[in-house]
């Protein structure tokens, strides 16, 4: 198991990446969530059902232990320090201001709406976007609509 | 500037980001094995520990209810102290089950959507916290009277109103101990978990 399971994590790390930096702002929790929901990716890989899209899978896991969950796992065991390029944001790094600008905006939204906003921004369906997060494809919709409002005066503010 | 340009930019930029090596997600896996060891090697511990602790905590008791045959105190007769060994050994068996009970609430993976998983998480926290309080709340005064009765009794020869005074008043300080650290560890984030749920609902 752990080959294919290295393997699903190496080809998708980036998804997790992004979690990481949209729900944490300090290194530590970063390194902190990423190892949580490679625990808990590990736990569930004997579950997943390869006919299920993968990244759904993944998103979701991710996505309940970033913002589902009661308690991190009590650990002793840490990462060595990971390679800062890897949690490095692109948005905030591009050089372009105003990229940096709307995600400094987006991370002013709340949990579920950056979550809206993430699986967005990676191409998903509203379908997928709504499976992960449990809405109907309409009021991914409406949240979507909601969410670009609420950027614009946000932005417009700042 | 729009979501939608940050939308275009935004799968290139990534691309163009840093990937860690296959050797560095070795590791990452390798730890969590360790974490997932550590955490079974804790649970077999705490496991162990109580298949120690019953026995010992039951050979006390016996001790203590055989000595109290022979030798009786002058309030407490053999059927009494077998009810309050009985006592005793309840409130160790249901303390224990508790603690797996909410470790499995804590813990607990959910494959579900989001909607779901905190559907499920504020749920089942919720009624974990009521049976607790309820359980608790009958077991806590019980506990503590079988205690003086059985343990202290014998040493101090307390009078039947203080022991029921002291067993309520330990009662109820011990269930106001354990909603302040309930309060203080998790109901910020429970708040925080139905908030995000009403945000999903609406």
């Amino acid at each position: 198991m752990n080959a294919p399971f290295q393997l699903l994590i190496a080809e998708h790390q980036g998804l997790i990446f992004k979690v990481c930096n949209m729900y944490c702002d300090n290194r530590e929790d970063k390194e902190d969530l990423f190892q949580d929901i490679v625990l808990q990716l590990w736990r569930a890989y004997p579950s997943f059902r390869s006919e299920a899209k993968v990244s759904t899978w993944l998103y979701q896991v991710a996505l309940n232990n970033a913002i589902a969950r009661l308690r991190k796992e009590k650990r002793t065991q840490r990462f060595e320090r990971l390679d800062d390029a890897a949690f490095s944001i692109p948005a905030e790094n591009s050089g372009d201001e105003r990229l940096s600008d709307m995600y400094a905006a987006i991370k002013q939204l709340t949990e579920i709406e950056r979550a809206v906003t993430m699986l967005y921004m990676d191409d998903c369906s509203y379908r997928e976007i709504g499976e992960i997060l449990g809405l109907t494809e309409s009021n991914v919709g409406v949240k979507l609509n909601k969410v670009k409002m609420k950027l614009r005066a946000i932005l417009k503010q700042s | 500037m729009e979501l939608d340009d940050l939308k275009e930019n935004w799968n290139t930029l990534h691309q163009q980001q840093k990937e860690l090596s296959v050797n560095t997600i070795n590791h990452i896996i390798m730890n969590t094995n360790i974490t997932i060891n550590e955490m079974q090697q804790k649970n077999k511990y705490w496991n162990n520990l109580a298949k120690v602790i019953c026995p010992v905590l039951v050979i006390i008791l016996i001790t203590n209810v055989i000595i109290g045959y022979f030798a009786p105190a002058p309030h407490t007769s053999f059927p009494a102290s077998i009810s309050y060994a009985l006592i005793m050994i309840i409130f160790a068996i249901v303390t224990m089950y508790m603690y797996r009970w909410q470790e499995s609430i804590l813990a607990c993976y959910n494959a579900g959507d989001l909607k779901a998983s905190l559907t499920k998480t504020i749920i089942d926290f919720r009624r974990f916290y009521i049976i607790y309080n309820l359980v608790y709340l009958v077991l806590y005064p019980a506990y503590f009277y079988a205690m003086f009765k059985l343990l202290l009794n014998v040493i101090f020869h307390l009078s039947e109103t203080t022991i029921l005074i002291s067993s309520a008043v330990l009662s109820i300080l011990s269930i106001i101990a354990s909603h302040f650290y309930y309060r203080l560890t998790y109901f910020k984030r429970i708040r925080s978990l139905k908030e995000d749920l009403r945000e999903l609902n609406n």
